[in-house]
């Protein structure tokens, strides 16, 4: 006797908002954060982290206050430095606006704490892209750029904790009712898995990125390496979590996609990934000497050089979250699951 | 219910600090502390004079002597007087050099990247450019060997040489150094097949900037080398104060030896300077006009084509019976040959003097890599089917190859051909990439070589 769940779980019954408004803001912050990921990546692959050398203020004017018509019209170093801090003003604000959302709307008390917790995130990160200029300092640059795929993955989160699926993962999965999900573990491994796999790469990858200049060869060749030995380890995962997703057909659609969209994106992340090395320095092992790459010029803060290599470090924050994501979802179905096991339990003795 | 709850909160804090760990361990690991930028004293040419059997310097090839620690600090102590460091750089007076670069122009390339702002400028001015746009490849020194400079084919140049290859200032079988204007040139154009990019998108102040200071760096190197020869001069002649091995550059700083160590270093510094002052100030770049009227007529073409295969201009020996450049793959270019000497151990007979002579071979080491010096490879001539011309695509650069050789590699300059045959082959040369390659042709019988002969 099959019967399909049909929005069982009580603690999500309670859980019904009153408001859409926290939804609202939460898919906004999310939306928000990756184009300014992808700006604060501009910033580093064009070197324009010190365009403006004070903080909080923009050569002494108060940030808000900044003559826009010279922000706009001036350098491009200044105008992407100065943006990057105006558009994370908008990201912090919108965070404190959620804050006030949360409190007034928000039942879960643990979501209030995440929001805050958020906020208090993009608060630090801040301070420490703020400190990274005041200092002067290229290891704080990429703490910070290390710390904005957490926040990042922290705004999926948050936006997960908003969706259907969260209110109802059996409805939207072919779970029975008391099925049992251990079968679920192994997904839900190797998505934990490839979630910190993706993250230590980001990690390497924002180490080659801001790598100093009196840092060693051995250190920048050490540093390749890894990364390419990770890619090809983030790439092995990536492709065994679609795979295993695909195979659970009883899971929702949405996290099936997910790991559709992960394969794609992981490919793409490969050959972004080469081009960034071709288009930064050239062709690697002799390549080069071939009728159609013989005669490639690398060209400074050229338009491909510059977008390609950023979009190679935001695609690369996209996967992480999309990994968050299935993780969350994995998680909460196993919860709820194993919640409803627990209260089958309880009713049958 | 509870216990439940818990329990799957544990196993996910465990991994959120398991992945925390990892990811803390990984920012140790990476060691990306940002130290301080330094002038680093030339140890690889230190071990290149120490180990290095050079017939041209029998003086300063005893293999018994070595630089003390205070000598390396008295030369590190000399440099930092003349040259000043990568934040404060500056030029020594006397000399002739404030009048061929700018000290402003310096100040704005070197030190950390940052703008300062100025009172009613609102935009500020920026500093550090060659930390920002060079230093990554050739280090902060100007070694050739910044953190990425392992996976780069060619290597990053190492300006202490005062080796310079792309030029328009060479001629009659001598090279020059690059005016100005050829590294204006390069930095506008880049080095298409290499990792050497256009900074077209650079201002041509900002590129000037960056010019002096890549200039200053050779300078402030080639220097540095006379100074480390001087101090092993000093300290392999045992005649003059047998009993102090440091000599002359120990009384640099002293009361005493003041004067007679600052003659000595204008006396080593000018013929340093002078062939850049005069490189930079007025030498006449060569121009297309110098070109003959056809110059790249069939018939100029089908010359360059016989020239190719001749001995007078000996091309083919290199660059291959089809130019594709497989002549000889076995040679180096003076910066990788510094690191070559003879291997004691295995010796295979005395030399004129009684030396014992050993076999060719790399000192490259443990050692030489711990100060950063990239692994040997040989130089390969270029495969002139490609169309890539590193020194420039323009007729001009193609001549200037021919005619003035590069400078630190095994391509001569010939001076031996007529301006009309230079010419000539520089029309076979630029042909060779719009000849089929089904249709290479064969090369003509002439003097006996060739693939006819």
């Amino acid at each position: 006797m099959t019967t399909h769940v049909e929005l069982i779980d009580k603690p999500v019954n309670q859980q019904e908002l009153s408001s859409p408004w926290p939804k609202r803001v939460a898919w906004f912050v999310t939306c928000l954060t990756f184009p300014l990921i992808f700006v604060g990546g501009l910033i580093t692959t064009t070197d324009a982290g010190m365009a403006v050398p004070d903080w909080p203020t923009t050569f002494g004017y108060n940030m808000f206050l900044y003559p826009w018509y010279t922000w706009f019209f001036g350098p491009w170093d200044l105008f992407i430095e100065h943006g990057h801090r105006l558009f994370a003003s908008v990201v912090g604000m919108v965070s404190i606006a959620f804050v006030f959302v949360a409190f007034k709307w928000e039942q879960r008390a643990w979501m209030r704490k995440l929001v805050v917790i958020a906020l208090l995130l993009v608060s630090a990160q801040g301070i420490l892209g703020g400190i990274r200029v005041t200092e002067n300092e290229v290891l704080l640059a990429m703490v910070h750029g290390c710390t904005a795929p957490l926040f990042f993955s922290l705004t999926v989160f948050n936006s997960t904790a908003y969706t259907r699926f969260w209110r109802a993962p059996l409805k939207h999965c072919q779970t029975e009712k008391g099925e049992d999900i251990s079968h679920l573990v192994k997904p839900l491994r190797l998505a934990t898995i490839t979630t910190v796999l993706v993250y230590l790469q980001l990690v390497l990858g924002a180490s080659i990125r801001h790598i100093p200049v009196t840092a060693s060869t051995q250190t920048f060749s050490t540093l390749v390496v890894f990364h390419l030995i990770m890619a090809l380890a983030v790439m092995v995962h990536v492709i065994a979590l679609a795979v295993n997703l695909r195979k659970h057909k009883e899971l929702a659609v949405s996290i099936r996609r997910a790991g559709k969209w992960l394969a794609g994106l992981v490919l793409l992340q490969v050959g972004l990934g080469a081009s960034t090395w071709v288009l930064n320095y050239g062709y690697p092992f002799g390549w080069g000497e071939t009728k159609f790459t013989a005669n490639h010029l690398v060209i400074t803060y050229g338009w491909w050089q510059a977008h390609i290599t950023t979009a190679h470090m935001a695609i690369g924050s996209l996967l992480l979250v999309i990994c968050v994501a299935v993780v969350t979802r994995l998680l909460r179905l196993r919860f709820v699951a194993k919640s409803v096991t627990v209260e089958s339990d309880t009713e049958t003795v | 219910m509870k216990l439940k709850r818990s329990t799957l909160m544990t196993e996910t804090a465990s991994k959120g600090v398991l992945a925390s760990l990892l990811v803390g361990c990984m920012f140790i690991f990476t060691g990306c502390n940002s130290e301080p930028a330094s002038f680093q004293i030339n140890e690889a040419y230190i071990r290149a004079v120490e180990f290095k059997s050079d017939v041209t310097k029998p003086a300063l090839r005893e293999p018994e002597t070595q630089l003390t620690d205070l000598q390396k600090k008295n030369v590190s102590e000399i440099m930092e007087g003349l040259f000043g460091t990568p934040d404060e750089p500056k030029l020594p007076g006397g000399v002739g050099l404030k009048g061929f670069l700018s000290l402003r122009k310096l100040k704005i390339s070197a030190g950390p990247v940052t703008y300062t702002g100025e009172p009613d400028n609102t935009t500020g001015v920026e500093t550090g450019l060659y930390r920002r746009h060079c230093a990554h490849c050739h280090g902060v020194s100007g070694v050739g060997h910044g953190p990425t400079a392992q996976f780069l084919n060619p290597y990053p140049r190492d300006y202490r040489m005062g080796q310079f290859k792309f030029k328009l200032t060479d001629g009659d079988g001598a090279y020059k150094k690059p005016s100005k204007a050829d590294f204006q040139h390069l930095l506008l154009e880049g080095i298409a097949g290499t990792a050497m990019p256009s900074f077209r998108v650079l201002s041509e102040p900002e590129r000037d900037a960056m010019i002096d200071y890549v200039i200053y760096l050779s300078i402030r190197g080639q220097m540095e080398r006379a100074l480390i020869d001087a101090a092993y001069l000093t300290a392999s002649d045992s005649t003059d104060i047998p009993d102090n091995p440091d000599k002359i550059l120990v009384r640099f700083g002293e009361e005493d030896g003041v004067g007679e160590d600052l003659e000595i270093v204008k006396e080593l510094l000018t013929p340093i300077i002078l062939p850049w002052a005069n490189g930079g100030g007025g030498t006449v770049q060569r121009t297309i006009e110098e070109a003959p009227d056809e110059w790249d007529g069939d018939e100029s073409i089908e010359l360059g084509r016989k020239l190719f295969y001749q001995s007078k201009a000996n091309c083919y020996s290199c660059h291959g019976q089809t130019a594709v450049g497989d002549g000889q793959n076995n040679l180096f270019d003076n910066w990788t040959l510094e690191h070559i000497g003879n291997d004691p151990e295995n010796a295979v007979g005395a030399g004129e003097d009684g030396a014992t002579v050993g076999i060719p071979v790399y000192f490259y080491d443990e050692q030489l890599a711990q100060i950063g010096v990239v692994s040997p490879r040989n130089i390969k001539p270029r495969n002139l089917r490609l169309g890539n011309y590193r020194g420039g695509r323009r007729p001009i650069d193609i001549y200037q190859r021919i005619t003035g050789g590069i400078e630190g590699t095994p391509m001569p300059s010939n001076t031996k051909l007529t301006k009309a045959e230079a010419w000539a082959l520089v029309a076979y040369v630029l042909s060779l990439p719009y000849e089929p390659a089904s249709r290479p042709k064969t090369a003509p019988v002439f003097q006996g070589v060739g693939p006819n002969k």
